[in-house]
C-alpha cells in the first residue's frame, strides 16, 4: 500500500511537469515549388515521290523535257523549315522550289515541287550518274530558358 | 525511513494548503523560411537525342540555430523524365532527394540540379518539382 501511495504521488507530480506542444507553423514543412517543362518536337522528314530519273538516250543537241519531282516534308506542326535541293554534278538543271526559308508546317506538312532537267550541251561520250538531294532543316530549336523568382519588394 | 519519506511526500503534496513555486520554460523558436531562386525552367524543343545542359537551382533557408531540419526535394513526373542530383556531374535520380542537417541560424546557401533523361521521351512535358523543409524534433 506505501508504494502504491508513492507510485501515485510520483504519477501526479510528474504529469504535472509534462506537456505536450503544437504549433501549426514549427509543426508544419515549409515548402516552394517551381515548374519544368518541355516540348518534344518530332524530328524534320522528307520524302520524295521520285527515286530515279532516266533521261534515256542523249546527245549534246537532245532537247529533253524536265522532269518534276515532289518532296513532302513532314515535321512539328507549327515550326518552319529551310530546305535546299542540290545536284552532285554539273549537267542537272534544277528549278522551280530549290530552296527557302522559313517554310510552315501548319498541319505538321508541306509539300515542294522541284524539276529536274538536263544539260545535254555539256553531256560528254561518258555515261551521266548524278545525284539530287534536297535537304531539310528546322529553323529553330528552342534552348533552354530559366526563370527566377520574383524578388518580393520588402 | 520509508514510512518517514512516505508521509512527508503525501503531507506536503495533499494536506497543506502553502505558497509553491514551479517555473516556466519555453524556448523562442523562429519558423523555417525559405526562397527558391527558380520559379519555372523551359528546356525548350527536345527529342530522344538530345542533350540538355543540368539547371542550378539554388535556395536559401533559415531555421534556428542547432535544431535539425529535413529538406526533402520531390517532383510529379510519373514518366520519370526529370532527374534531380544535389551535384552536377552525377546522382541524378527520378525520385526523391532527402537529407537533414543542422540549422546555424543564418540564412544557408544550398542547391540541386534538375536535368531531363531525354531518352524516355514520348512527348511534352511539364512537371512540378517542390522543396520542403520541415524541423525533425519541436520539443
Amino acid at each position: 500500500m506505501k508504494k502504491l501511495l508513492l507510485a501515485a504521488a510520483i504519477l501526479v507530480l510528474s504529469a504535472t511537469a509534462m506537456g505536450a506542444n503544437t504549433s501549426a507553423t514549427l509543426d508544419t514543412a515549409v515548402s516552394e515549388t517551381l515548374v519544368v517543362t518541355a516540348h518534344y518536337v518530332t524530328p524534320i522528314a522528307v520524302t520524295l515521290d521520285t527515286a530515279v530519273i532516266d533521261f534515256g538516250d542523249v546527245y549534246t543537241d537532245s532537247v529533253i523535257s524536265p522532269e518534276s519531282v515532289v518532296a513532302t516534308v513532314t515535321g512539328e506542326e507549327n515550326e518552319t523549315f529551310s530546305y535546299t535541293v542540290a545536284s552532285n554534278g554539273p549537267l542537272s538543271l534544277l528549278t522551280g522550289n530549290i530552296t527557302g526559308v522559313a517554310q510552315p508546317l501548319a498541319s505538321g506538312t508541306n509539300s515542294l515541287t522541284f524539276n529536274v532537267g538536263l544539260d545535254t550541251a555539256k553531256v560528254t561520250d561518258a555515261d551521266v550518274a548524278e545525284t539530287v538531294t534536297i535537304s531539310v532543316k528546322y529553323d529553330a530549336i528552342a534552348d533552354t530558358t530559366v526563370t527566377a523568382t520574383p524578388v518580393d519588394p520588402a | 525511513m520509508n514510512k518517514i519519506i512516505i508521509v512527508l511526500f503525501i503531507l506536503s503534496t495533499f494536506s497543506f494548503a502553502e505558497d509553491g513555486l514551479f517555473y516556466i520554460e519555453g524556448t523562442g523558436i523562429k519558423a523555417i523560411s525559405m526562397s527558391l531562386g527558380v520559379s519555372s525552367i523551359d528546356f525548350g524543343d527536345v527529342y530522344n537525342d538530345s542533350d540538355v545542359e543540368p539547371v542550378l537551382v539554388d535556395f536559401s533557408l533559415n531555421a534556428e540555430a542547432g535544431y535539425n531540419y529535413q529538406v526533402e526535394i520531390s517532383n510529379n513526373d510519373n514518366s520519370k523524365v526529370v532527374q534531380i542530383s544535389r551535384t552536377s556531374n552525377g546522382g541524378y535520380t527520378d525520385g526523391t532527394i532527402t537529407y537533414k542537417a543542422i540549422a546555424t541560424g543564418e540564412d544557408e546557401p544550398q542547391e540541386f540540379y534538375v536535368d531531363l533523361d531525354t531518352g524516355i521521351m514520348t512527348g511534352d512535358l511539364s512537371a512540378i518539382i517542390t522543396v520542403m523543409v520541415v524541423y525533425l524534433e519541436i520539443i
